[in-house]
């Protein structure tokens, strides 16, 4: 499964009632928000912390399906807040 | 209230320390008037080069940081479109030359930093006009519907095509094939300049030096709306003074000679001496002095027109000589026969707009609804 | 004329004597000490055909006009709205938030500007029962303290409000009504005097309260949760977007400090003593 990294340009903030992640690029100058059905903070907290991630950590960490975890994995992409990390 | 000294004005950003004696009328004074010149960041950028924000009154320090905050958050906008302009080219094979305030900033010369731009200028081969056309078009690119005749003018006389707008961040885009409008008979060599390029860090395709001075030469006085002049002429200043060597001049004036621009080089060099004098480096005033236009044409009508629309340093003989420069901008650009149909339309309109006001026509709201 | 409204100050040109009549009732009492004004602005009358049918007025900001010109009957409307025009056009030196503030023992709520929030009812009625108003339209975040500044204004009343509050503060002093202005029927209440104004400091924000106005209901308090406040926030924010970082950072601090709610009111007593509750010591 495909390894993905934040860009280097992205800032994050975990909201500490878990309700989600906002993330900021310097590069486009856009914020996006990333709502967590888990309302998880230790979740997200550990989330935004890990040197890589895949779809697997994206559903757990915000509670979502595999189909929905795709679709966010995409629109990250697309809007190059992510990028897949190097070696892959 | 004593107003400043026309002559004065880029002074205060050339040799910043000279602010340190203002007194807080003269500040308000100079932050209009810069404000209104599009120079504020300017000023708060040569000042914060030489490390010297810290002495200035907080009430100039205000309005210095909000100036130079938002050119570098427009800055960072043109980084971007330009990243994102340079992929859709490159995957279509257009090569794409940034030209004036997307040049600046991408080369990183010495204007790139506080400086307010209004649109992204992209040149690409005439050939490939219509490709690059379509290509932005497909991308999220649009072009507002224009007047028949406006839509004529930008596709049979001009160098540039009608702006287009980018639908989603608003960013308005420049598509040039040309320096020059090709009616003027003027129109510059293209396949030279293609030649006469450079590569940014970012991999950007821009002018070298001496073409990028040229081309900014070119562009504010052949202008016929000296809106933006001190500005423009300040760019030209910091150009100059980054790129000033022997080599540089030669191939300046040579490639002025050559594509036959001559005239404006000498109006520069009239103006950097008239308005900059005691900062500009040896090579640049010799050259100035040397180069300068005595003319009365230049004394009289060139060099105040520069100056800004703003009461406190424009006169009313300053207003007819930009009214002059607004004529001689349209008489240079096209045949006369052109000349009496444009000025007529663009008059017609002018008489309509000042009977009714012209937000009958265009109207424009406040941006924010609420108030 | 100057206008001082504290923070900012206007160079005011203008021959309209009504003008200068409401600018007197409402900023009169504020010091002009010899400082420099931030903007020079005008009212103009409109081109020469429109002095005699229909006269307008044109506000310029120095050397531009950013709205159209409107009937010269809404003339301090169109002056009010300009003052704020030139703050949010040119400040980047200090996050802007469109929200009322409202401060009491050094705490300030903030109410982002919602429509059908009630906000300016909100502020006037509060301002005048021994709530301080920073502003009824715009919160001032100074970037490195994070705290509001307190702005020397009026607040901006519309419609059946004006005559309520009338009832309420008969002494009020309160702006001549401009009628069918884009909000309806506008006039401006005086809510500080410059002698408390200048008592005011900067404050920090404890709450941010979304109010939501409702015909004939009981208070309804729901905690928000911070991800639709930071949305709500940061789309509410002037020049977030010129601000870039600066702006991500200082909402993000606010939505994680301050406690967040929204509220269903009817009675604007009811509301007030939730307000009061938010700001204890």
């Amino acid at each position: 499964m495909r390894r993905l990294i934040f860009a280097p340009h992205t800032k994050l903030s975990c909201f500490s009632d878990g309700s989600g992640v906002a993330i900021y690029s310097s590069y486009t100058g856009d914020t996006l928000m990333l709502h967590s059905e888990l309302r998880d903070a230790v979740m997200l907290q550990s989330f935004s912390a890990l040197p890589d991630f895949n779809l697997t950590d994206m559903q757990n960490s915000l509670g979502i399906d595999a189909e929905e975890a795709d679709r966010v994995i995409q629109y990250l992409l697309d809007n190059q807040l992510i990028i897949s990390a190097a070696g892959c | 209230m004593t107003a400043f000294r026309a002559q004065q004005l880029l002074m205060y950003l050339a040799e910043p320390e000279r602010c340190a004696e203002l007194s807080l009328p003269q500040w308000q004074q100079l932050i209009w008037l810069l404000r209104e010149a599009k120079l504020l960041a300017a000023l708060a950028a040569a000042l914060e080069r030489r490390e010297l924000c810290l002495q200035l009154p907080v009430y100039a320090r205000r309005h210095l940081r909000s100036a130079l905050t938002y050119a570098d958050r427009q800055s960072q906008q043109i980084r971007f479109e330009c990243n994102e302009l340079k992929r859709l080219f490159d995957g279509a094979g257009i090569p794409a030359l940034y030209l004036k305030g997307s040049a600046y900033v991408l080369a990183g010369t010495a204007n790139g930093r506080g400086r307010i731009c209004n649109d992204l200028d992209v040149l690409v081969a005439k050939s490939q006009l219509a490709d690059a056309e379509a290509l932005l078009q497909k991308n999220g690119w649009r072009t507002d519907k224009l007047s028949d005749y406006d839509e004529r003018y930008y596709r049979q006389w001009s160098h540039e095509i009608p702006p287009m707008v980018q639908i989603h961040r608003g960013t308005v885009l420049d598509l040039h094939h040309n320096l020059y409008l090709p009616i003027s008979g003027r129109a510059a060599d293209m396949a030279r300049f293609f030649r006469l390029t450079q590569t940014t860090i970012s991999g950007a395709l821009v002018l070298n030096p001496a073409a990028m001075v040229l081309h900014s030469i070119i562009h504010l006085f052949t202008n016929d709306d000296m809106q933006s002049g001190m500005r423009d002429l300040w760019d030209l200043y910091l150009l100059i003074t980054q790129f000033s060597t022997t080599e540089f001049w030669q191939q300046l004036h040579g490639l002025a000679q050559v594509s036959g621009f001559c005239n404006e080089l000498q109006y520069c060099l009239s103006a950097l001496h008239y308005y900059l004098a005691p900062a500009l480096d040896p090579l640049t005033l010799q050259q100035s002095v040397n180069g300068s236009s005595n003319g009365l044409w230049t004394r009289y009508i060139m060099l105040p027109a520069l100056l800004p629309s703003h009461p406190l340093v424009c006169r009313w003989w300053h207003r007819r000589a930009k009214q002059l420069v607004y004529l001689r901008g349209h008489w240079i650009k096209m045949p006369p026969w052109v000349l009496l149909k444009h000025l007529t339309i663009k008059t017609f309109f002018t008489a309509r707009d000042q009977l009714f006001g012209k937000y009958q026509f265009a109207p424009k709201r406040p941006p924010n609804q609420h108030w | 004329m100057q206008i001082n409204c504290g923070q900012y100050r206007f160079d005011l040109t203008t021959t309209d004597s009504a003008v200068m009549r409401s600018v007197q009732q409402v900023y009169g009492d504020a010091l002009l000490a010899d400082a420099p004004a931030d903007f020079a602005i005008g009212l103009d009358p409109g081109l020469w055909l429109r002095r005699w049918i229909k006269p307008q007025v044109n506000f310029r900001c120095d050397q531009h006009s950013p709205f159209k010109p409107l009937p010269s009957s809404q003339a301090y409307a169109v002056l009010e709205w300009g003052m704020n025009w030139c703050i949010a056009a040119h400040e980047y030196s200090r996050f802007l938030l469109h929200a009322a503030v409202l401060v009491k023992n050094n705490t300030a709520i903030i109410c982002p500007a919602l429509p059908g929030s009630g906000k300016s009812t909100l502020s006037a009625y509060l301002g005048l029962s021994g709530w301080s108003v920073y502003s009824d339209e715009m919160a001032v975040i100074d970037i490195d303290s994070r705290q509001v500044l307190p702005l020397f204004r009026p607040v901006c009343l519309k419609n059946n409000s004006i005559d309520l509050l009338r009832s309420w503060h008969p002494n009020a002093v309160i702006t001549p009504v401009c009628r069918d202005t884009q909000k309806g029927d506008v006039a401006h209440v005086k809510v500080l005097s410059w002698e408390h104004y200048q008592q005011l400091i900067p404050v920090p924000i404890s709450a941010v309260v979304f109010p939501k106005y409702k015909h004939d209901t009981e208070l309804v308090i729901y905690q928000l949760d911070q991800l639709d406040a930071f949305g709500q926030l940061s789309r509410n924010a002037f020049n977030y977007n010129v601000l870039g970082e600066t702006a991500f950072d200082i909402v993000a601090a606010l939505v994680s400090n301050a406690g967040l709610y929204q509220v269903e009111y009817s009675e604007l007593t009811e509301l007030a003593q939730f307000f009061d509750e938010l700001v204890q010591p």
